[in-house]
């Protein structure tokens, strides 16, 4: 079991986000909603933070596998079902003078 | 206007006419996808079939109040994710919100990671998409309802914030702290301290 034993930089650059920054932005970042400066700045702290890289890597899987909608089979009489949600409909609408 | 839209509009009319071949269509259009969200909202698959039911009842019973602003699939969403709530309600159970940053004690004061936080990377493990789906069932209702619709094939992230009823600068936070949440269940499931439970 590999464990990172990189550390994040602490070069003191004020312009350069905080682990907890980049970590906040991800989303967007993945998303491509951030400016093309602000994904300079995070695109540089990633390269030079290893526990950040990993951490993005987890956050892609994340939003990987959230993307894909595991959709759940109707059941067997769902159609019955449906058939019976018209005439329900139909009813309702008769009673209320649409028919 | 977008052919989709043509077809939703013309689809409204049929069904606000009362034409029970669209409700049919709209039934199959929709209402696999809409199992599944209630599948995945509703723990019990009887009540979630129930809350379809519901749902697409009152589709029909309301298709007079549909302007168009948005698809009707996305109008449909808003009207099944109501239902959802309404069931969940009946059973004692609130939706739970939660804005919190799951993750804010792994910083220091001035952002970087505290001393010892570790991460692992997953990329040698196989159990990584059950892993992120179980900590996606656990996730606060609203977190979970946001993720599941974003990923809809073709649900834009403006439609989705319409569905529920949020400014989309809100729907981003709540996808983000969800994802982060999911991230971090993840990796206490998948890292060196994880429980049997998870193996």
């Amino acid at each position: 079991m590999v464990m990172s034993k990189f550390e994040c930089p602490e070069s003191g650059d004020p312009l350069m986000p905080s682990c907890h920054l980049v970590a906040d932005t991800l989303s967007d970042y993945l998303e491509e909603q951030l400016s093309d400066a602000d994904r300079m700045l995070l695109e540089e702290h990633l390269r030079a933070c290893g526990l950040c890289m990993v951490y993005l890597d987890q956050f892609r899987a994340v939003y990987r596998v959230a993307g894909q909608v595991d959709c759940s089979e109707l059941p067997d009489d769902f159609e019955e079902v449906m058939g019976a949600v018209i005439r329900r409909w139909q009813a309702d609408r008769q009673a209320d003078g649409k028919e | 206007m977008e052919a989709q839209h043509r077809e939703d509009l013309a689809l409204a009319e049929r069904l606000a006419a009362g034409d029970e071949a669209a409700a049919t269509e709209l039934f199959r259009r929709l209402s696999g996808e809409m199992f599944g969200y209630a599948r995945k909202m509703v723990a019990d698959p009887v009540l979630a079939e129930d809350v379809l039911q519901e749902a697409m009842l009152g589709m029909l019973k309301s298709i007079g109040k549909y302007d168009g602003r948005v698809s009707l699939r996305a109008w449909g969403y808003g009207i099944l994710r109501h239902k959802v709530v309404d069931a969940q309600r009946k059973r004692g159970r609130e939706p739970i919100v939660s804005g919190a940053d799951p993750e804010a004690d792994d910083y220091r004061g001035d952002g970087h990671w505290k001393d010892g936080v570790t991460l692992e990377p997953w990329n040698e493990k196989a159990e990584v998409v059950d892993v992120v789906r179980k900590c996606m069932d656990a996730l606060p209702h609203n977190q979970r309802e946001a993720l599941f619709l974003r990923a809809l094939d073709g649900m834009p992230a403006k439609e989705v914030a319409v569905v529920l009823e949020m400014s989309y600068a809100n729907l981003r936070q709540v996808l983000h702290r969800a994802r982060q949440a999911v991230r971090r269940c993840a990796d206490q499931a998948l890292g060196p301290q994880a429980t049997e439970e998870w193996s």
